[in-house]
């Protein structure tokens, strides 16, 4: 892209209006920043903790009484 | 072109906040950051985007979400208190047509910033929300940085793709922002879990950081170097190899200066030289009018109050060498002078008890930050990530509230963002020191908290 700009400069000289380079930058700038906000958009639908992070206070089934010799803690 | 990507963009995000009712939140702040229907020109200035994210956003929260240990913060009341005031002083402005029109998006950002909180009850929400904030800033800040090293920019000069001066578009503004974001930024390259931190994300976060470190010599506002100024010396309270840190930074400085556009050189001159220079001194001469006009009017004249302002001042310039200086001084007369001081904003706007309630606002926010900074500073477990993040949002507000001293952004809405998301981070903290110490105890205090209103 940078390249791209470069050479639009270069033209620019010659007659391309300066308003190119400008719309280039632009354009470059919102697809990048739109970009990454899609890609974290997406790695977000997939992480569950966005929602619910694991909590001592869950629901944790009730323990079982242990014995005498074969506790497991 | 850019009509349809834009609208293809949204279409994904929204879809997404079918998926995941938070990226609804996501949504909102990108469109209020970004503001997308003002960079196309069909399509999307027809609909009322930001209505339907928000509306969107509450009504999955009130809906889906989960709502149990919802906790707000006194500061939640604060910004409350401060939103019903401010709709008083609306109806009682001096000007009431000018006030409607600002307090139809002032009232918006504080709304916003006192339901914020209550969605931000994970540490991946935290991030989300930060990071958004951050990109969606990047998308004005790239182009202004890039801009800047094509063409060196200049005060009022530098083209952020949209004509009207609003919103973080505007130079001095986005140059404030852009500074106050750069702790966050840095936050990314050690803590975030989005995007794990690797030689990518930490190309792209220092490119952004020069980025943002260009915005001020783009828009050559002087302000935006005030904060840069004073962002050095908040992070050194971070570093660990000081004299390193301060050499290193008195190089960079040093090298930059041949690098630095003549506009900005000349205009960075005028700081010591302020008495000639007409934007200081108008300013100088708005804070004194300020300060008279609220001693009749201690309630404050209601928004955009300064619409009445009719102030003299005296431009004082000094010719010729020190030792054969001339003293010029010229009579300037102006009227309807802008604060150019969100201090002084709210003094004027909104009166003593108005800017009290502000003032409670922003410094609460910089304890709290505080207070998590140091009590999460020696955790290396999973709450590792808190402290700095605290120190980054603390530094971030520091930066705020110098630049606020010069620009009249009291209300920007990006601010009251970053505000819920200190109130976020704190409210999350305090459920999960509640969590430890419930695990702390063999009986479960769970029906008791469950039981008790959201």
């Amino acid at each position: 892209m940078p390249g791209k700009a470069g050479r639009a400069c270069r033209i620019g000289a010659g007659g391309i209006p300066e308003g190119w380079r400008g719309a280039m930058i632009d354009n470059f700038s919102l697809a990048i920043s739109h970009g990454l906000m899609l890609l974290a958009t997406w790695y977000l639908l997939k992480r569950p903790d966005l929602d619910r992070e694991p909590s001592p206070r869950d629901e944790t089934p009730p323990a079982r009484p242990k014995r005498w010799g074969r506790g497991d803690a | 072109m850019r009509d349809l990507v834009f609208v293809a963009f949204l279409a994904a995000i929204f879809a997404a906040g079918f998926r995941r009712p938070f990226i609804f939140v996501l949504a909102y702040v990108y469109i209020d950051i970004v503001s997308p229907q003002r960079l196309t020109y069909v399509l999307l200035n027809a609909v009322p985007i930001s209505a339907i994210a928000v509306a969107l956003a509450i009504g999955a929260w009130l809906a889906v979400d989960d709502k149990r240990d919802a906790r707000v913060a006194p500061r939640q009341g604060l910004l409350l208190i401060l939103l019903i005031y401010c709709w008083y002083t609306t109806l009682h402005a001096d000007f009431p047509v000018d006030a409607a029109f600002k307090w139809e998006w002032v009232w918006k950002a504080l709304a916003f910033a006192i339901f914020l909180p209550l969605t931000l009850r994970t540490r991946l929400r935290i991030e989300a929300l930060l990071l958004f904030m951050i990109l969606s800033a990047a998308s004005i800040i790239i182009v202004g940085g890039i801009k800047t090293l094509g063409s060196g920019g200049g005060y009022g000069q530098l083209n952020l793709m949209v004509d009207n001066n609003s919103g973080l578009y505007e130079g001095s503004t986005i140059s404030t922002v852009a500074i106050a974001i750069i702790p966050v930024i840095l936050w990314f390259t050690r803590h975030g879990t989005v995007f794990a931190p690797d030689w990518r994300v930490r190309t792209f976060a220092y490119a952004l950081i020069f980025a943002c470190l260009l915005i001020p010599v783009g828009t050559s506002t002087r302000t935006g170097l005030l904060c840069i100024a004073l962002l050095a010396v908040l992070m050194l309270r971070d570093t660990r190899r000081r004299i390193l840190y301060l050499s290193l930074m008195g190089a960079a400085a040093v090298a930059a200066v041949p690098f630095l556009p003549s506009s900005f050189t000349e205009r960075m001159g005028t700081i010591k030289t302020y008495q000639a220079d007409a934007s200081a001194s108008t300013r100088l001469a708005v804070w004194q009018w300020t300060w008279d006009y609220v001693k009749d009017h201690p309630a404050g004249g209601g928004f955009d109050a300064y619409r009445q302002n009719k102030i003299r001042y005296e431009k004082v310039k000094l010719e010729g060498t020190a030792s054969n200086a001339t003293v010029d001084t010229e009579l300037e007369v102006d009227a309807a002078r802008a604060y150019h001081s969100a201090y002084f904003e709210m003094l004027g706007e909104q009166g003593y008890f108005g800017l009290a309630v502000w003032l409670v606002i922003q410094i609460a926010g910089l304890f709290r930050m505080e207070v998590v900074r140091r009590r999460y500073a020696a955790e290396t477990g999973a709450l590792a990530w808190a402290s700095p993040l605290a120190a980054a949002l603390q530094n971030a507000h520091f930066v705020y509230l110098l630049g606020a001293a010069f620009i009249a952004i009291a209300f920007q809405p990006f601010v009251y963002m970053l505000i819920g998301a200190q109130i976020g981070l704190d409210t999350y903290l305090a459920r999960r020191r509640g969590e430890m110490r419930w695990t702390g105890f063999g009986r479960p205090r769970t029906a008791a908290l469950r039981g008790a209103p959201a």
